[in-house]
């Protein structure tokens, strides 16, 4: 089969490589329908994560048609539609139990290398390096999917693939974003980034009963996104002062919860962002956190800031002395696709939730590079390429 | 970044592990400290209290002693093993192996592997990462 491989730094191509095969009794192999790019996957190909091998499968937001099924799987028949949550958990082990999916410790293959760098491993991601498992990723034509039963749903009929597809990852990671980071009925929360996992964030946040949210870019693309399709406010970082703004918004006190979708590329407008980019160069730190930076300096006394952005080692100027003298709980996690996908694939077939305006850049897989290209470098107003097998 | 520099990274943290235990500053682990795992299923599901433990551990056979007991809070069992004389990091390295395999297992039935055949070209730069993920479930903190 076809897919789309990881070469080296900042190379892709596009390559013949084996199919795959059921493995394990409650494997599905999925016919791929589409597949998205994601903004953490510009961490594995700038080697920011330097786990990948040569002919590795990019790739972990998908959905498609089941065309062969386990002996064991009891949820899935051949013909499906499913949409497949990014990461792959057994849903057996003590941390499925607590519905923190991520953190599986039957999902990862190989536990062994974040154990070393973390502390204890989390689970395994599809097309996420070695480091996440080695599984192979989506941008192909065919995928094996583990653990079918739990990480595999069934898309309602009257939901798109262009929608359905950001169920997988987005969608559930934006979520988690406003659930976990303890949004409440009445609060302000603001959003940094408003990729598709921010915009997600934003609108999870809105249903979730916020009073206000108000999501934070420069982009001029994106932030018309936020205001148009999801309804929130939107401040460009570039033209205004996001400190000011958020002050007078929230009457002096802060937002309630602040939610960092931007990650260890993020970029600012102050002196900060270049000593950031120095150091990552030269290698002394591996991400650029001014967006989180920013979350903890703005986020009311007392209130909750979630990370979202995939970060992978260590960062400088971390602001410790405003997060703890403020009181603030902050929190993160890859997303716990499983726990959310169910509702939000309902919420989707009733029109609460709509997400295929993020598929800006609809191309066949054989032109993945050409769609890291622009989901790369922003060009031609690109928020998202889904690549069509 | 320059591929050679990535893979050297990754080789670097490749070693984290063991160099860390081998060079550390600070005390060192008992030698006759207990590798474990905590499995989500009850003491009598991997073999307590004498066994036949897991496959995975029985075939290390004499080499270990294993024991399980009931984790805190009702929230599984403790599956321990270690080496019955000196240890050394390759039978540690085997225990980790093991205990991690046995819970996988015991919880699911099955012991995850990635895809095979998988689609990775071997290079010479990829060789370090390849003896790595060789050892992907050996080593660790465990």
């Amino acid at each position: 089969m076809k897919a789309l491989t990881w070469q080296g730094v900042n190379e892709l191509a596009v390559r013949t490589v084996p199919d795959p095969r059921i493995q394990d009794p409650g494997d599905v192999i999925v016919r791929v329908l589409r597949s998205a790019t994601c903004g953490s996957d510009l961490h594995l190909l700038g080697g920011y994560i330097p786990f990948m091998r040569k002919g590795d499968v990019l790739g972990h937001e998908f959905l498609g048609e089941v065309v062969e099924v386990g002996p064991d799987v009891r949820r899935h028949r051949v013909g499906d539609r499913v949409v497949v949550s990014s990461f792959v958990s057994c849903g057996r082990c003590w941390y499925c139990e607590q519905q923190l999916f991520s953190l599986c410790d039957n999902g990862n293959t190989n536990p062994a290398i974040t154990e070393a760098l973390w502390g204890a491993a989390p689970g395994g991601c599809f097309g996420y390096s070695h480091a996440m498992g080695g599984n192979a990723g989506s941008h192909a034509e065919y995928i094996r999917v583990p653990f079918a039963d739990v990480g595999a749903f069934r898309v309602p009929d009257g939901v798109s693939d262009e929608r359905a597809v950001f169920a997988s990852d987005a969608a559930p990671t934006g979520w988690m974003g406003a659930d976990l980071g303890g949004v409440q009925p009445g609060d302000v929360v603001a959003v940094w980034g408003c990729g598709a996992v921010g915009q997600m964030a934003a609108r999870a946040a809105m249903l979730l009963g916020a009073e206000r949210v108000i999501a934070i870019d420069r982009i001029p693309e994106r932030l018309d996104q936020t205001r148009r399709v999801i309804g929130a406010d939107v401040l460009d970082m570039s033209s205004t002062d996001v400190g000011a703004e958020l002050l007078e918004a929230t009457g002096g006190r802060g937002p309630d919860v602040c939610i960092e979708a931007v990650g260890m590329e993020a970029d600012a407008e102050d002196a900060s962002s270049v000593y950031d980019r120095a150091k990552q160069q030269l290698r002394l730190q591996t991400g650029r956190p001014s967006a989180l930076r920013e979350a903890i300096y703005q986020c009311r006394k007392g209130g909750s800031v979630f990370v979202l952005g995939v970060f992978a080692g260590f960062v400088d100027k971390f602001p410790l002395g405003a997060a703890m003298n403020k009181g603030l709980t902050i929190r993160g996690a890859q997303m716990h696709g499983q726990r959310y996908i169910p509702m939000l694939l309902e919420r989707m077939e009733r029109g609460e939730l709509v997400t295929e305006h993020l598929a800006t850049h609809v191309l066949p897989l054989s032109k993945g590079p050409k769609a890291y290209e622009l989901f790369t470098t922003k060009k031609d107003g690109c928020v998202r390429s889904v690549l069509v097998p | 970044m320059d591929r050679r520099v990535v893979v050297a990274l990754a080789a670097v943290g490749v070693l984290v592990a063991r160099r860390r235990r081998a060079h550390r500053t600070g005390p060192r682990p008992r030698a006759d400290r207990w590798h474990a795992v905590t499995v989500n299923r009850p003491p009598a599901d991997v073999g307590a209290p004498a066994g036949p433990w897991p496959a995975p551990l029985a075939r290390l056979g004499r080499r270990i002693e294993v024991d399980a007991r009931p984790a805190p809070g009702g929230r599984g069992t403790e599956l321990r093993a270690r080496a019955r004389r000196r240890p050394d990091d390759d039978l540690d390295g085997r225990i980790r192996d093991a205990l991690r395999r046995s819970r996988s297992l015991v919880e699911t039935g099955v012991v995850l592997s990635a895809d095979r055949p998988g689609t990775t070209e071997r290079t010479l730069l990829n060789r370090p990462l390849e003896a790595a993920i060789r050892r992907g479930r050996e080593e660790g903190r465990l």
